[in-house]
């Protein structure tokens, strides 16, 4: 587990359970506290979508790699829900700082991935169906 | 006659009209997300009880009950932002924030737990 979320945090530059971002610097523009809240949401219910989608993908889709495509989708969720509170106070702290925001590849990630299960999903489905 | 435009919360104040009202956008965005934890604890719950080990659809029942929970948060949180007499300032869920992000976490590693047990079986 720990080496899993080692591995996490350093693909998207953040720490998982960092400090409380308050303990640093000056409170930022207000507006800019409240966007980086809802942008932590958006991943969180991105990670919520993907998990309904891994699981829905493994339990009611029936042709062969279609648990592959579920694992996939799940591992995409679990590496954005590991990431999300970390990132989050990685923005803050910045912010709070005067800082510029940290770079994160999960974007870079989360399209691959997401554009690699619907490639190899619509090649499974056409070849199940000869 | 001239009236100014007065809505069921009164006046709108300076501060909330030139903004684009962030805090109502940020309380509507922790209702989505709550409804979307409730979803997910329904779909995870329907996946174990009728596929894989039933005991943990409570910890679904648990998933969807704390959504519920944050809705109720969010929607009363809603409505204290929409008074007008609040300053414009951001108070940090700092806290909430940690436990939406690692109980979503502990979600998805149960789901992916789960999905190998469906498979290998």
């Amino acid at each position: 587990m720990a080496s899993i979320a080692r591995r996490l945090s350093s693909l998207a530059d953040v720490s998982v359970i960092p400090r409380d971002p308050r303990t640093v610097g000056q409170e930022p523009d207000y507006r800019f506290t409240l966007a980086n809240e809802r942008t932590f949401l958006a991943w969180v219910r991105t990670a919520l979508a993907l998990t309904a989608a891994g699981l829905g993908t493994i339990s009611i889709l029936d042709f062969n790699g279609s648990d592959l495509l579920g694992f996939a989708l799940l591992t995409l969720s679990l590496a954005t829900a590991a990431t999300s509170y970390g990132r989050w106070a990685a923005n803050e702290r910045a912010m709070r700082l005067g800082e510029s925001l940290p770079p994160s590849r999960l974007p870079q990630l989360m399209a691959a991935g997401t554009l690699g299960v619907a490639v190899v999903a619509t090649v499974l489905l056409i070849a199940d169906a000869f | 006659m001239h009236s100014e435009p007065v809505g069921i919360f009164g006046p709108q104040p300076h501060n909330r009209t030139g903004d684009g009202v962030p805090h109502e956008r940020t309380g509507l965005a922790w209702q989505r997300t709550a409804i979307a934890a409730m979803v997910a604890g329904v779909a995870f719950t329907r996946v174990v009880t009728t596929q894989g080990p039933a005991v943990l659809g409570l910890a679904g029942i648990v998933w969807v009950l704390g959504g519920g929970l944050l809705l109720n948060w969010a929607a009363s949180n809603d409505s204290l932002l929409r008074d007008p007499h609040r300053p414009a300032a951001a108070v940090p869920q700092v806290a909430l924030t940690r436990v939406v992000g690692l109980s979503t976490t502990a979600l998805a590693l149960m789901s992916l737990v789960v999905a190998l047990i469906l498979t290998l079986r």
